[in-house]
């Protein structure tokens, strides 16, 4: 009996592991799901698709405030590498305005960047997510599992 | 958030303060010799060092993690009365992005950088245009001074940018 007990505390145990985020491999990034070799020009040709989506929308909407020289700077997702659910997906940006005092000459630099998580549903496998913003016009592409898109996550954020 | 709506409408208030801006000594290079006359020539001058930049961020700064760099906007005050430069302000970002292998959680580094332009005391308008107007201007020796923009650019970006933090609103 104490054999049995201890197999199913050992098979438990197991089985809980990945589950727990204990392991230090557990998240990868996504350009290196399933492989690096396969996953990451593929993931970089959609940040490629993304950065001119943005750039494509920029000047009549994020780009008509305070900051109008917004600017894509990077866009990552990480993913288990267990299963290729993706756990998180960040894009950033970066913008700038600057002033002249008139009274001292001096430059007043205002530079800002932001973090912008996409509002994906949990656990999107990589894969699903990918073939849905491969699409012309990827930022207002349904996220899947979601009723919103990327558009309206950087609404909420820039 | 609130703080940054409180400082763009500090920005954008104050009318007796515009009222009484042709009365200061100093303005953008873009407003001289009188309000946005030298709008056409400033942005083209900005779009040639933006290439510039780019041209020149490979094999330079845009190197590691941060690999990214862009330059985000050129800016220059003038002294109204004689026509010569202050100074100037090249602002500069870069950002990475890290998984954490433990917590799926994607970590953003993003840095920004405001960069001043080493520029000769009392230069005057025409002869910047003509010095960051070149090509290679960048790399190029600006008049008075012998140091490059690029000299200047390897030790603001390595520091985390060489205008005083005060001229900043968001270091």
């Amino acid at each position: 009996m104490n054999r049995f007990l201890a197999s199913v505390a050992l098979v438990l145990a197991a089985a809980s592991f990945p589950a727990g985020g204990a392991t230090a491999e557990t998240f990868i990034d996504a350009r290196s799901y399933p492989t690096p070799a396969a996953g990451r020009e593929r993931f970089l040709a959609l940040e490629t698709r993304l950065v001119r989506g943005f750039d494509e929308v920029c000047g009549d909407t994020f780009c008509e405030g305070e900051y109008h020289n917004l600017q894509s700077l990077r866009f990552r997702c990480s993913v288990n590498a267990a299963d290729g659910g993706v756990e998180e997906c960040v894009w950033t940006f970066t913008g700038s305005t600057a002033q002249v005092d008139g009274s001292s000459g001096r430059i007043i630099v205002d530079a800002r960047s932001w973090a912008c998580p996409v509002p994906l549903a949990a656990r999107t496998p990589l894969p699903i997510l990918l073939q849905a913003l491969e699409q012309d016009d990827p930022l207002h592409v349904r996220l899947p599992g979601t009723t919103t898109n990327l558009y309206e996550g950087l609404t909420g954020c820039l | 958030m609130a703080g940054l709506s409180m400082a763009a409408a500090l920005c954008l208030v104050a009318p007796a303060a515009a009222a009484h801006a042709s009365s200061r000594p100093y303005v953008d290079l873009v407003d001289f010799p009188y309000k946005e006359a030298n709008w056409d020539r400033f942005y083209a001058l900005q779009g040639h060092l933006m290439r510039e930049f780019h041209d020149l961020c490979g094999a330079t700064y845009c190197q590691g993690t941060h690999a990214n760099h862009v330059l985000l906007q050129f800016r220059c005050s003038v002294h109204a009365a004689t026509g010569t430069v202050t100074e100037c302000a090249l602002v500069i970002a870069a950002g990475n992005l890290e998984v954490d292998a433990a917590t799926g959680k994607v970590m953003p580094d993003n840095r920004t950088w405001a960069c001043a332009v080493p520029l000769a005391p009392h230069t005057p308008v025409e002869a910047l245009h003509a010095a960051l107007g070149r090509r290679d201007a960048l790399i190029l020796p600006l008049p008075g001074t012998g140091r490059s923009v690029h000299d200047a650019l390897l030790g603001c970006l390595g520091e985390g940018g060489s205008l005083a933090a005060s001229h900043r609103r968001h270091p």
